[in-house]
């Protein structure tokens, strides 16, 4: 057996009741001085599945609801409890412990938008005669084929610009939401944006208020998912990397 | 998908818990590294994301494109936006709506996932199945080998 670690917290965090981590293992502390590490036992040849990845990603939305976490990248995995206390708190003590305090009181919520293709479609093609021209131009058969690629690739090109624009547009809305926003990779068709906020807890009311009146305003074509409170994995991602403590 | 089950209006009150596919683009690519600590394999998960992240401009994907199109009834936009419309796409009419044209790649991801999947009745299968499809599945860690794959370059 080995330990799977979820998180760095400060040592005082008490850990909800109960709270179990991948393959359904009771979840604990490691503690160093001030700091603590998340972890729970795991047989780390075991192959992963899909509930693994949602297991880490739980345990650490569980206790974001009322700590301040630091959140692992999924696929730490350290033998013993020495060797997490001697070789990531202890050499990460000050580092961690800056991180820890720098998002003290905070929670990432993440608003992803895509397009409904055909909503999309639909939407480009009253927008746009010169497509509906091209696409009055196709028809069955192989005698159709350029003109079938030349529909497609106006249309590929159409919904590119739609998606900036759609995005550019989100953006700003977005950006007079949050204290701080990342955006993530949109990876994907349909898919629009990708955006990480950080939002002081106690804001955490006013920010949902304010994503529902944004989701009703929007063209039908779009559609936002709402997701969290999550751990800044948005946020501390980089923040660490490079330096030499964790090379 | 799980996800739009938890939206099934589009009125967002509040946050939803992570699906399969956001942890797959934030807790395998997202918060702190400690490099000799990365042991579990995840070659094959990154294989995946960097499948998902092409995005395909290719003579099959403008075919795809122009049949969607032909597809489409430029008349039909009146219902948009009743409840229970609404409701009938998130479920999964949409999907069908759209078979044939380009699905989010995102969705595929998913599916390698999904084995044990209760909202994707077609994938009510064994974790045999559930391996990436016509992928060599990484090699999990051999009981014998050190714990650290890069313990080489630890001290």
């Amino acid at each position: 057996m080995a330990l799977h670690v979820y998180g760095v917290v400060s040592a005082a965090t008490p850990l909800p009741g109960g709270l179990r981590g991948r393959q359904e293992a009771p979840v604990r502390l490691v503690v160093h001085s001030d700091l603590a590490a998340v972890v729970s036992e795991v047989d780390a040849d075991a192959r992963i599945r899909r509930d693994d990845l949602l297991g880490h990603a739980r345990v650490l939305e569980s206790l974001i609801e009322g700590a301040t976490v630091l959140p692992m990248r999924f696929g730490m995995i350290v033998a013993t409890d020495e060797e997490v206390a001697r070789n990531i708190l202890e050499p990460g003590q000050s580092g961690l412990t800056d991180l820890l305090h720098s998002f003290d009181g905070f929670v990432q919520l993440t608003v992803k938008a895509q397009h409904d293709q055909d909503q999309a479609l639909r939407d480009l093609l009253h927008e746009r005669p010169d497509l509906r021209v091209l696409r009055d131009q196709t028809g069955k058969g192989p005698a159709f084929y350029p003109a079938q690629l030349r529909l497609g690739e106006a249309i590929a090109a159409g919904l590119e610009v739609l998606v900036s624009s759609d995005a550019a547009m989100l953006h700003d809305q977005l950006s007079g939401i949050a204290d701080r926003m990342v955006l993530g990779d949109v990876a994907g068709q349909n898919q629009v944006l990708n955006a990480a906020l950080l939002v002081q807890r106690s804001a955490r009311t006013r920010t949902d208020e304010a994503i529902a009146r944004l989701s009703k305003t929007l063209p039908d074509r779009l559609r936002l998912r709402y997701i969290g409170p999550q751990p800044p994995y948005s946020f501390v991602d980089g923040e660490l990397a490079g330096e030499p403590v964790w090379a | 998908m799980t996800v739009t089950q938890r939206t099934q209006n589009r009125y967002l009150e509040r946050p939803a818990p992570s699906s399969l596919a956001d942890v797959i683009d934030t807790i395998l690519d997202k918060g702190l590294v400690i490099d000799i600590y990365v042991r579990v394999s995840l070659v094959g998960i990154e294989l995946l994301t960097i499948d998902a992240r092409i995005v395909i401009a290719s003579v099959d994907t403008y075919l795809r494109f122009a049949e969607a199109v032909n597809r489409l009834d430029l008349t039909e936009n009146g219902p948009e936006g009743l409840p229970e419309l609404m409701e009938d796409i998130t479920h999964g009419a949409a999907k069908q709506k759209t078979d044939g044209a380009l699905e989010a790649v995102k969705e595929k991801v998913t599916e390698v996932f999904s084995g044990d999947d209760e909202d994707e009745d077609e994938d009510d299968e064994d974790e045999e199945r559930s391996r990436p499809r016509g992928r060599r599945q990484p090699e999990p860690a051999k009981k014998s080998a050190p714990s650290r794959r890069r313990e080489s370059s630890r001290e």
